[in-house]
């Protein structure tokens, strides 16, 4: 069978986007190839190592498992879309703060899972946290400092929302 | 890598339902696609034709309809999970969805789909059996509904016709407050089950009136444990007779060796998992 | 002015104060890795490259005979299929002995060889077509299990006498007569199992064609070892290769290994073609075709008397090597000479074997070599303290090696040895004494235990192996400092600790230093691994730092008046040492430098001395020096499932100077996890070699729900009087402990002992059922103990 093209259009961290995916690719792949979002990363391509999330309408998914024409529609958020006006969003303040960081692969999707936990829930328990992030794998930090991270940020948006 | 095919979205259930009576044989329903993105990548199914049913409204929702819950085959486990009405009603499904994968994937996934994927160890069949659910199907033929005792099979196989999808699942809003879920696997979380087990019941004066026991991954498809059911009915409910009753359960089983368990530790461990279930039950009725 | 390098080192060592060493600072990769930016290998994508997608063996052991590749011509006449006939030069690639083709010739030797390369101009077209690729074999009877290999005909390789690759050896004293004298005898059989790096990117490499070769882009280790390896597969010099580290996604010692090969994979076709070509392995074929740490056979008899002190041990280490040596000889060499453990024990005797056999081959893994044995050392401590019913912390206490100590190969111990105060002070912090007893009083079905587990870690190179330090630092006109390094980053963070080096001995902001590492533009560094990339690595910097300051300081000198033995650099300034108040900037100097024609860049060399072994008997100098760790577990075991919940570890390390304590914490933690994962639920599943669960679904590793809390370390800075202010290395340490510390404290909460890891809920849920079973045989029998 000949292999046709659909056109998909969808908001991608805000900005709209329209182009040609073949059927059969991932969001994923969607994104990597023909977009150049790199960010989202190859881990596994089944579903279980979260390093290809991203926010899809605000929650989290993994853009592995997704099929590229099903976006139609839908609003995509990548690491990209996180950061306002060249300000690092908190949770991306943290992250380094607090050493949460090293090789990095796990890094955009964890950060886009825990923006998407603090939007629902600003102050989120020790359980809620884990809870969250249990789908992103991390084979480098053994989690502590993430979660010590997410903690940290939680902190630094409500005492902004109590500044503003 | 996936299998080449082409994607279409009809708008209406009709055109659903004409599409696949056309195109039955070569066509596979998307909903989540959390297990059959994986399926095609490992060569499992190579549809012509992938379906996706987003765009049907119907499908969507919880709600109550006179004292059944019905739940649309769209509804993502997370949806489900933190539906009041569930929470309030079938609070043993809200706690099995819990103990489902991880955010992400409860994001995506479907109660539809997981049933009609008819994974031995999924972790929903099991509360929907112990609930008494019904299902009902669609397809240009008509409907038909059917409990849910006899929509499983085998592992991967199910009473749905190639013509039809999944319209709804139903549950009788469940009488009794006494109900456990355990869940038992390798690791901590985010897991598939070794053994899963689901748990019913109704107690008067210490003696156990009526039990709905089910349990995954023990058998080539989701079960009814009769044996443990029928021992108890009416028996009162002592440390030793509900330990004499796990032990039946080994009847009500057929688990096989593979990656995740042996057999005989899945044997023992539905023994422990169903005592401990209707002891949790039990507790229930105590707080 | 000092030149000597021993005595500036031994100056750094002696300073007490420091501006930027010991401090937290942050990552200098952390910003771009938080905005996506961070470049991994399959980053560099791009339309009109081509790509890779392996072609792996369906045989465990079985001759080559045809190879049909028509099928992939027939796909797209854009795709090409690459064989080991396409090899332009040698295709060998073995690390240690000659034994490995890059692409599987006449024969295939384990499940997941890889045999080919399709290449297209679209990576999901050149996996399709690896399906379209038809070989021919001719199956040999295979062997797997690595004790049946070592008297079995089959042969894997054929022209090889014997499935042993090699022996090792150390004795020591006389352990008949050391047993004779034991009060209590220890006995027992341990065995671990391969374990998968499991880093979250896979392997892969880009190469582009180069005016004089190849240039290669690649998620490695050792820039310098895939230049070699490449040039040698391509048939041309190391010169007309050039390698490049792209950000690692994780590599712990697996990336050493396999980043070379795949640079040769992505180069072949990169330099046969003319065009960029990408090759990255799915997450199937990595965990099917890429190494892993060595699966090993310990038997091992300890006895001690009853005053607690170990009198003999005896040690029969069997590696299973997989189809191909690897680092095999290595991992076995490094674990023969801490098998016993970081104990003082007069008498010895410690054989080990590295055998082939028809599967997926050993390689470097955090710990290398070391996991295994401290597993079956530290649960022999434990057994043997009950016999002598002795506490097993107050055991170790008194066996523990301390300054003046000589290791298992006679090694005399000088200084830095700084285990025996950890575990006094891992044995305060966890409360231990009051656990212990409070914990063996529980019932129900939940019980607690509480045990502790030590190890130890040569640091650097093997006996006499040459090991050496080397870096080149550049000063730029505005006062920038690039320097280069062969060590790379690989998650770890240790270029980050090479800034605060380099700052801390410039007396510069380390916003002014940039690393350049893990390039063959750097000086060749030797590989990172060996937990050596921050204490060897760093010495080069320090000693070439030293040199550009000697480079400015009369320029200093007469700026300031003084000499130039009073010029002093810090927080950017230059000053007089005699009139502190007086001081130029650090950029004012270098202006000055280049005005006066003062080159501005110094190399920094330093060869590790090392001391004699004797291999015959296996004693003598072993490793420049070793870190060294304590950690604490504690455990709740569920009697009814066998599902083990470690709540909470207790990590002490004895490694010198601290030079980042976040970094460390970092290592800590993860290297926790890791040994975590080892213990508990890693496992690869073999069916006649065929790996049965190529994927995260079931090989599972540690989520947030299976992590403890980790304590903040205890740090003992036993400073190291060659490692830059003293530092050792740290990178793989808690792995080493932690297996043993789990095991120890499941035994502590149940009373079964697991010897064979990793200890899933099944497995110990048995253990725990038959000890029982046999309890109640014996009280029948009216023989309890
Ligand atoms: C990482 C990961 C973790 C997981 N963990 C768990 C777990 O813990 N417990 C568990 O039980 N499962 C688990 N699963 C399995 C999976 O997520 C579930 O089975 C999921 O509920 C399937 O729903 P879906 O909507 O994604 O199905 P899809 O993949 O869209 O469909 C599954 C099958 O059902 C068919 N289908 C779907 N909807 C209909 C319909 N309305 N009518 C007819 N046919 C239909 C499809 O054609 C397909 O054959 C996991 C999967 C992944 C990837
Ligand atoms: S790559 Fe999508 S979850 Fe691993
Ligand atoms: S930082 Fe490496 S996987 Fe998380």
């Amino acid at each position: 069978m000949k292999e046709g093209k659909v056109l998909v259009r969808f908001r991608l961290n805000g900005k709209p986007v329209e182009t040609f995916t073949k059927p059969n690719d991932t969001l994923l792949n969607l994104l990597r190839r023909n977009l150049g979002i790199t960010s989202v990363k190859r881990g596994c391509e089944v579903g279980e190592c979260g390093a290809c999330t991203v926010l899809l309408d605000g929650n989290p998914v993994v853009s592995c498992l997704i099929l590229a024409p099903t976006v139609e529609g839908k609003e995509i958020t990548t690491i990209e879309g996180i950061s306002k006006e060249g300000e690092l969003h908190p949770l991306q303040q943290a992250f380094i703060k607090a050493g949460a960081v090293q090789c990095g692969f796990c890094t955009p999707g964890m950060i886009l899972t825990a923006k998407a936990l603090l939007d629902k829930n600003p102050n989120p328990s020790l359980r809620e946290i884990k809870e969250a992030i249990q789908g992103n794998l991390c084979r480098c930090t053994g989690y502590t400092k993430i979660i010590q991270a997410i903690q940290l940020a939680s902190k630094e948006i409500k005492s902004s929302c109590i500044s503003d | 890598m996936l299998p080449r095919f082409e994607y279409v979205k009809p708008d209406r259930l009709e055109e659903a339902l004409s599409f696949l009576d056309m195109h039955s044989n070569e066509s596979r329903i998307i909903a989540g696609g959390t297990d059959l993105l994986v399926k095609m990548r490992e060569g499992k199914t190579r549809p012509l034709w992938v379906v996706d049913l987003s765009g049907i409204r119907e499908f969507g929702g919880v709600e109550l309809k006179s004292e059944t819950i019905s739940i649309g085959p769209l509804a993502t486990i997370r949806e489900v999970e933190e539906s009041p009405l569930i929470r309030d009603k079938a609070p043993m499904l809200s706690a099995a969805l819990k103990e489902f994968a991880f955010w992400q994937i409860k994001n995506m996934a479907t109660l539809g789909g997981n049933l009609c994927n008819a994974s031995p160890a999924s972790d929903l069949a099991t509360p929907l059996l112990a609930l008494s659910s019904k299902l009902r199907f669609l397809s240009l033929r008509g409907e038909r509904i059917i409990p849910i005792d006899d929509f499983f099979l085998g592992p991967g196989e199910t009473a749905i016709r190639q013509d039809e999808i999944l319209a709804e699942i139903l549950i009788p809003t469940p009488k009794s407050k006494l109900w456990a879920f355990n869940k038992l696997g390798k690791r901590s979380a985010h897991v598939l089950s070794i053994v899963n087990v689901a748990a019913a019941m109704e107690i008067s004066q210490d003696r156990c009136e009526d039990l709905h026991l089910a349990l995954g991954s023990v058998a080539p498809k989701p079960v009814r444990a009769k044996g443990v059911e029928n021992y108890l009915k009416n028996a009162a409910l002592s440390d030793k007779q509900i330990w004499e009753a796990s032990k039946k359960v080994v009847n009500d089983i057929d688990p096989i060796s593979d990656l995740r368990a042996s057999a005989e530790y899945r044997k023992e461990m539905s023994v422990k998992l169903t005592e401990k279930s209707i002891k949790d039950a039990m507790d229930r009725g105590k707080t | 002015m000092e030149t000597d390098p021993y005595k500036l080192l031994d100056k750094w060592l002696k300073t007490k104060k420091f501006n930027v060493i010991g401090r937290g600072m942050e990552r200098t990769d952390a910003l771009d890795k938080v905005l996506g930016r961070a470049k991994y290998v399959e980053d560099y994508f791009s339309d009109g490259m081509l790509f890779g997608s392996l072609v792996k063996s369906e045989q465990s052991h079985a001759l080559i005979q045809h190879i049909d590749i028509s099928g992939v011509e027939h796909l797209s006449d854009s795709c090409s299929v690459f064989t080991a006939e396409d090899i332009p030069g040698t295709n060998e690639v073995g690390y240690t002995i000659p034994d490995q083709p890059l692409l599987a010739a006449k024969k295939v030797r384990f499940h997941g060889e890889p045999i080919a390369l399709v290449v297209a101009e679209d990576p999901d077209l050149a996996k399709e077509g690896t399906e379209l690729v038809k070989i021919r074999y001719k199956p040999l009877k295979s062997v797997f299990d690595p004790l049946e290999a070592i008297d079995s005909k089959i042969r894997v390789h054929e022209e090889q006498g014997s499935n042993i690759v090699l022996k090792t050896h150390s004795s020591k004293g006389n352990i008949v007569e050391g047993f004779s004298k034991s009060d209590v005898l220890v006995k027992h059989t341990y065995r671990t199992h391969y374990q998968d790096h499991a880093y979250l990117e896979t392997e892969g490499a880009v190469a582009f064609p180069a005016s004089n070769g190849v240039r290669v882009i690649g998620s490695i280790q050792y820039p310098h070892l895939a230049q070699q390896i490449t040039a040698r597969v391509l048939g041309i010099g190391t010169d007309q290769v050039e390698v490049v580290q792209a950000v690692v996604g994780g590599a712990f010692g697996g990336k050493d290994d396999m980043g070379p090969l795949l640079c040769a994979q992505a180069a072949l076709i990169a330099f046969k073609l003319g065009k960029p070509a990408m090759v990255t392995y799915s997450r199937e074929d990595s965990m099917i075709a890429h190494c892993k740490r060595d699966p090993a056979v310990v038997e091992y008899k300890s006895g001690a008397t009853r005053d607690g002190k170990l009198s003999a041990i005896e040690a029969r280490i069997i590696f299973d090597s997989g189809a191909y040596a690897n680092r095999g000889p290595f991992t076995l060499w490094r674990a023969t000479m801490h098998a016993s453990g970081p104990y003082e024990v007069p008498n010895a005797r410690v054989e080990g074997y590295l055998v082939y056999t028809n599967k997926v081959f050993q390689g470097s893994f955090r710990g290398f070599g070391n996991p295994p044995v401290q597993f079956a050392v530290e649960s022999q401590m434990d057994e043997l303290a009950e016999k002598l019913g002795m506490d097993p912390l107050e055991f170790r206490l008194k066996n523990i090696l301390r300054k003046g100590s000589r290791t298992l190969t006679n090694q005399l111990l000088e200084d830095s040895v700084g285990i025996g105060e950890a575990l006094s002070k891992a044995k305060e912090k966890s409360n231990w004494k009051e656990k212990r007893t409070e914990y063996r009083k529980a019932s129900g079905d939940k019980v607690k235990g509480i045990g502790v587990a030590c190890g130890w870690h040569g640091i650097s190179t093997s006996q006499g192996v040459p090991d050496w330090s080397n870096a080149l630092i550049k000063i730029d006109r505005e006062g920038k400092v690039a320097a280069y390094t062969g060590i790379t980053e690989i998650g770890q963070g240790t270029h980050t600790g090479h800034v605060q080096v380099v700052s801390e001995v410039l007396g510069i902001p380390t916003d002014l230093i940039k690393i350049e590492g893990g390039t063959t533009a750097a000086p060749d560094t030797g590989a990172t691994h060996a937990s050596r990339g921050m204490s060897v690595g760093g010495i080069g910097l320090i000693l070439a730092a030293e040199k550009l300051k000697q480079k400015m300081e009369k320029t200093a000198a007469r700026l300031l008046a003084c000499t130039s033995s009073q010029v002093r650099f810090g927080r950017g300034l230059v000053f007089s040492a005699k009139s502190p108040e007086r001081s130029i900037r650090w950029n004012d100097l270098i202006e000055e430098c280049y005005k006066e024609k003062i080159e501005l860049s110094a190399e920094g060399y330093f060869g590790l001395p090392k001391g004699k072994f004797d291999g015959k008997k296996g004693q003598g100098f072993a490793y420049p020096t070793f870190s060294y760790i304590v950690n604490v577990a504690e455990v709740e075991v569920d009697l009814r499932t066998g599902m083990t919940k470690v709540l909470r570890i207790w990590p002490a390390l004895a490694s010198g100077k601290i030079i980042n304590p976040v970094q460390v914490e970092g290592q800590v933690e993860g290297a926790i996890a890791q040994g975590l994962g080892y213990a508990l639920m890693e496992e690869i599943a073999l069916k006649d070699g065929v790996v049965l669960n190529p994927n995260f679904t079931d090989y599972l590793i540690p989520t947030t729900f299976d992590m403890p809390e980790i304590e903040k370390p205890i740090y003992v800075e036993d400073l190291f009087r060659y490692g830059p202010f003293g530092a050792k290395g740290v990178g793989e340490m808690s792995l080493i402990p932690t297996p043993s510390a789990i095991s120890n404290a499941v035994y502590h909460a149940t009373g079964s002992r697991i010897r064979e890891l990793p200890a899933t809920p099944e497995k110990l849920y048995w253990t725990i059922k038959s000890a029982a079973e046999s309890r109640t045989k014996q009280r029948k029998e009216g023989t309890s103990p």
